[in-house]
Formats: C-alpha cells, structure tokens, sequence
C-alpha cells in the first residue's frame, strides 16, 4: 500500500489566472470573554493571506496563536468581526445554503483520525457521509475514486472495515478519502500528521503532494511542525498572537529568518545549529494584546538590547506595526516581516530583504 | 551496580485471539545520570518495557527475563517492595498530561500525594497522628511541593489551581514535578513532549536535561521522534517488533544509521535546510508487523527495501556494528565495520512513501 511520491514534480504551481483560490482580508475574529471582566478575546487581529490554486500554505505558531481559529474562519465556520474572506474573488456569504456549497469546495482534515471517525460506521460509511449530505450521484464509484486515491488499494477491500481494523496511517487515509469525496478546491488540514508514527509522516505528506499534483489541490496545513513546512509547503506564513508576524517561501524564512519570533523557534529544532532562544513564558493571552509590537514583551532582541542600539525600542513598545500585505507568490517576492528592527535593518542595507 | 538492568526480558499479552508476544527479549543496561532513549512506531514494545520496569503491567502479561532495579529483582519483590520502588525509586512521567492528572483535584494536592505516601513514618505502619502531627506533615509536604513547582519553573501559586486551568506545558511540567516529588533515582518518560508545541518541548526538554545532570538521576526516554531523542539523550535503542535492532550512541545512530529500520525513522523528521528533504517527504511503508504473527527471519524484511532473499529465513540478533554499537541486520553481520550504510545514497531518486 504504497504510493509513488511527487519526487519528479516541479514544486512550483502554476499560477492561477484568475487570481488566489481562496483569501483572507484584514480579518478579525473575536471571542467573548469570560467572567466579570469579559474582554474579548481577539483570536486573530488582521490577517491577510492569499492561497493560489495548486498551492500549499503552512500556517505555523504557537497553541493559542489564533492559527486554528483563522483556519476554521477560512473554512466558514467562525463568522469574522470585521475584514472578509474571499472564495474565488468572491466575498463568502453567511447564508445556510451558500456555506453547504462553499463547504464542499473547502474542507477540513483534524489531528486525530481516531477522534474523527466514528467507530461504529465502516470506511465506506465513513467516506460516503458527505456524498449523502450533499445528494450526489454515483455514491459508490466516488467512495472507490476517494480511497484508491488516498493509497487505500483496492478500494472495495477496505469498505466494511471499522477503524479499529486499521492502522493509524490508514485512518488518516480514511479521513482525507472522506475529504476527496466531494471533489474539493482546498483542504485545510489541522495538525495533520501530529498524532501519526513517524514512520506514516512522511506518507500522508506525500499523499497530499500527491494530491496538489493530480487534482490541483490547494492545501492549507495548520501546524507547529517546521519540517512539515520544509517537507512540503509552498509558502510559510508564522503566526503570533493573532497576526501573521513573517511570511515568505520556506526557502526564504528558514535560511534568513528575519522576525526574532522565526528566529527563536527555529533556534530550538533539536537539529538545529544555532544558539537555542529558549522563549519563557506561555504564549501571551489574547484578550489583552501589548502595545506596540505584540511580541516585544518576550522580544530577545528587545531584552538583549540590540532594539535600543538600533534605535527603534521606542517604536516596540510603542508603535504598532502595519499588517502584512497578502503576498502574492509571483517569482520570489521578498519576505515579509512584521518588526520594526527588520524594518530599521533593511532600511540601511536595502539588499538585506533577500540575502 | 547499575540503575535498572533489563536481562532478556520478554513479555506476551494473553489475549483472547491467542499469545500476543510484545517485548521479546530486551537487554539494556542504564546506570546512574545516563540516559537512554528507546525509539519505534506504535505496537513495538517500547511502552510495555516502561510499564513492566514499575510492574504496572495487566494481568494479563506473561513476564520472562530478569528486570534488576539497583540490584533488586522487581519481579520477585513483594507488594511493600514495590510500593517503595514506584514513585520513591523510580518515576514515569507519561505523554498525555491532561489524562494522568485527576481533574477535580487541585495540583498541589496531586504532587503532595505521593510525598505523605511515602513518608517514612507511614510505611513503618504508625497507627495514627495526633492533629499536631498531621498538621506538621501538611506543612512539610506543602513547602516540599512549592520546591519542586519552582524546580519546573512554576510559581508556588500553582498549587492551588486545577489541571484544566493551566496550559498544556504547564500540566507537562506538574507531571514532572509530581514525578520528581520523591527523589527518584530513575525516570521513564513516556513521549513526554507529545502534542507539545515546539517552545514548549524545547522548555521541558530543558527542565529534563537539567535535572538529570543536577541530581545524577537516570532517564529512560521513550518517543517515535528520532531527533529529540538524540537532543535529550546520550544512548539510544531502536525497537522494531518487541526488540532492540539498533543500539548505539545517540547521535552516531542518527547521522549514520546502520539498520535500514533505524534509516527510515531519521528520514520521518527532516532536518530543516536539507534540499534532498524539500518536497520530498519520505515515509516507511507498510505497516509494523502483527506481534501475534510476526513474519519469518528478519521480521523487518517485508518493508525493507535493502532486503535480500536470505532475509526472509534468517533471523538476525544484534551484532556488533563498530565501536560501541550494534545492529541488527543481515548485512551489518556481513560488513560489521563498514563505516555508512550504503542504502540512501544509490536509489534516493526513487522515492517511495
């Protein structure tokens, strides 16, 4: 049961004419607070992002970065609090109807295979669900379509199986069989391979290369796996407190990152190389969100005073940043970076935006 | 002496389906502020060599081979014994932290636990405390905890809250404390950084290493993530089907892994930076094996991809595979001193995942 991986592929998708499959803009999620108090929680706090057709985009961070709420606004399942999501071009509307059929178009993959699959209902059960809700023709040769393209071959053997018949590297075929079904434009995958052996990893990933190559797939991978995004993202976007803080090709960010955010987390991969920044602290809390720069209360480079040297630890407590433009993947653009030290920095060596 | 000694130790599981053998003969030896890192896939073993070293097996687990704590034979200790070693000789600290805590207890109730346990009055059987006493031995127990919080690097304020009121790291780091709460002279880690964000690993990761070289304990680590074992410890084992097939130090069996199973666990995690990894993600395929129907010689050879027709009849032991290390495979036999596997370099264009 294996499958051949995209090793020929041109990694590169070809971009879409008609511009990006699906986009957020400025969008703002808030959550209702808790308790007396009850400030609301601002889960994400303007994010832009733009996801080509065919592409592959890891949105990586911290548990409580927001990232798994942008991806479930992305999806239509949290309503934003101002800026807008675009299928299409099209800005996503609300309605019940509109969102069953924008639902077919997106759809969702989570960590667990064995939390999201009932165990009660066989494989086929399991794959044909959302063809049912849907009322589409052809339920069976859809389910055998899914699966077999998922690398569970022949289909027909694993229809009665339970998910406790399967191993765990299968169930997660089953999950995204169940995903394919309805022939969708991009999946947003949440933690996709976390809960996985290691030695499944690397298969689930080359299915979903596998998939952007025969389907045109745009795949949207939330995680806190960095060798996810170097195994197969196109582009990398890293996400604190709510914003996206760096965004560029995995290429781009992990051989010159340039948020000391990036630089931190990478910094304490066990195989790393470089001196380990150990952050401390938990994550900050979104319903109270620091001025001026939301990182600088846990910035090395503010603490070690490399920020006061270059001038600008004034503007980290004080000045908010801009948020970051969508960037559009034409050629290489230039990273971006949400940091008024990289700012100050490039502003000097204007190259240094492309080392 | 030596810490803990495993000697042939092997385990089967009596199940309704028939004789599941899931440890079939390990030996290891770890001694005092070593630490030593078991790596496999689901169903290898690993967690059952966990379990059988405080006897927290079921009963439905036949035990062969001899398992010595500090000389001890753990198998043949009676029930006090046992009581003794579990949390006082040796500690686990497992990977689901939200699961191992009782959630309707406060945390400093849960570290203090095991510390009034075993207190030493209390084993000796007193009959009972006056208030004074009892008193004394709360205040003794709460000052020990606001200790070990701190030792994690939580306040002493922590104490009061409940599990679901703090972070997975956190709860991460009073399963640490409540493991050390005794002064163990061994810790096993079940995949203790587990669904832990990267920060937050490389924190406990931290506070691991730390306290392992600050009290001389050994560490016994557990997890399927070749690259942290080899960032948190010295020695590692590979397991594949209830034994060891690679054994070595850390960081050699990582960059230079003589078992082909050993091989593909360290292509699983892709160092960052590394072209040949970029859009190409490799995997192992196929599934580990049945434990109740293993197949015949190597049971790794039906997922090999360097196994050769002799594989199938011929069971390999380990074998010594150069300096300090060894292997279990067929062709280490062959070429024990050879110094890399040839296996990526000829056919990495051929990529199967």
């Amino acid at each position: 049961m294996s499958i051949a991986a995209a090793d020929t592929a041109a990694p590169q998708p070809a971009p879409h004419p008609g511009g990006p499959v699906l986009s957020a803009r400025d969008v703002v999620v808030e959550f209702a607070g808790r308790g007396r108090s009850a400030a609301r929680a601002r889960a994400v706090d303007g994010v832009n992002l733009d996801i080509e057709r065919g592409e592959i985009v890891a949105l990586v961070g911290e548990s409580g970065c927001g990232k798994t709420t942008l991806a479930r606004t992305l999806m239509g399942l949290e309503r934003p609090a101002q800026g807008e999501v675009r299928f299409r071009g099209e800005p996503l509307s609300y309605r019940m109807r509109a969102l069953r059929r924008y639902r077919r178009a997106v759809q969702l993959v989570l960590q667990d295979p064995m939390g999201s699959l009932n165990p009660h209902h066989t494989v086929y059960d399991a794959v044909a669900e959302g063809v049912r809700i849907h009322r589409l023709p052809d339920e069976e040769r859809r389910v055998a379509d899914a699966l077999s393209r998922c690398g569970l071959r022949p289909p027909h053997r694993f229809f009665q199986r339970y998910p406790h018949e399967l191993s765990g590297g299968q169930r997660q075929r089953v999950v995204i069989a169940g995903a394919l079904v309805l022939d969708p434009v991009v999946l947003v995958a949440d933690e996709p391979v976390a809960s996985l052996d290691a030695s499944v990893r690397g298969e689930i990933l080359s299915l979903v290369l596998q998939l952007r190559e025969d389907l045109g797939l745009s795949s949207i991978m939330v995680t806190h796996d960095l060798g996810l995004a170097w195994n197969i993202a196109d582009r990398l976007a890293v996400m604190y407190l709510g914003r996206i803080v760096e965004l560029g090709t995995p290429e781009q960010v992990f051989a010159a990152p340039q948020h000391p955010y990036t630089r931190a987390l990478l910094s304490v991969l066990p195989e790393s190389e470089r001196e380990p920044i150990v952050l401390t602290g938990e994550p900050p809390d979104p319903t109270r969100i620091p001025s001026g720069c939301r990182f600088h209360p846990r910035c090395q480079e503010l603490a070690s005073g490399a920020a006061a040297k270059a001038g600008v630890a004034g503007a980290c407590t004080g000045t908010p940043l801009a948020v970051l433009p969508a960037s559009a993947s034409e050629g290489h653009a230039a990273p971006q970076v949400a940091c008024h030290l990289a700012a100050a920095s490039s502003a000097r060596t204007p190259s240094a935006g492309n080392p | 002496m030596a810490l803990l000694e495993l000697d042939d130790l092997a385990v089967t599981y009596t199940t309704t389906g028939g004789p599941v053998p899931a440890v079939r003969g390990v030996t290891l030896t770890l001694e005092r502020g070593q630490t030593l890192g078991l790596a496999g896939e689901s169903g290898c073993g690993k967690s059952t060599i966990a379990a059988s070293v405080l006897r927290l097996l079921p009963r439905s687990a036949s035990i062969t081979g001899r398992i010595l704590f500090e000389g001890q034979d753990v198998m043949a200790m009676d029930w006090g014994h046992v009581r003794a070693l579990r949390w006082a000789g040796a500690s686990i600290v497992f990977q689901g932290a939200m699961h191992s805590l009782n959630p309707v207890k406060r945390v400093g109730t849960q570290i203090a636990e095991p510390i009034l346990l075993h207190d030493p009055k209390e084993r000796e059987g007193a009959p009972g405390f006056t208030g004074g006493e009892r008193r004394q031995r709360r205040r003794a127990a709460d000052m020990r905890v606001a200790g070990l919080l701190d030792q994690v690097g939580l306040t002493a304020a922590s104490a009061e809250r409940y599990p679901h009121e703090l972070s997975g790291g956190q709860r991460q780091r009073v399963m640490i404390a409540m493991a050390l709460a005794c002064a163990p002279h061994l810790i096993v880690a079940d995949e203790p950084t587990t669904a832990l964000d990267v920060m937050i690993q490389a924190q406990v990761l931290n506070l691991i290493a730390d306290l392992v070289a600050e009290h001389g304990i050994g560490m016994l680590m557990i997890s399927h993530d070749l690259s942290i074992l080899t960032s948190a410890c010295e020695q590692l084992a590979v397991m594949y089907a209830g034994r060891i097939v690679e054994r070595g130090r850390a960081r050699q069996v990582f960059t230079d892994a003589r078992h082909p199973y050993s091989e593909a666990l360290t292509w699983a995690f892709p160092v960052i930076g590394d072209r040949e990894a970029r859009m190409r993600p490799r995997g192992l395929p196929g599934d580990p094996p049945d434990p109740a129907e293993l197949p015949s010689g190597c049971p790794f050879h039906p997922r090999c991809k360097v196994a050769e027709p002799r594989c199938s009849e011929t069971d390999v032991k380990l074998w010594p595979a150069g300096e300090g290390r060894q292997a279990a495979c067929v062709r280490v036999r062959d070429h024990p001193a050879e110094p890399a596997a040839a296996t990526s370099s000829d056919d990495s264009g051929e990529v199967v995942a």
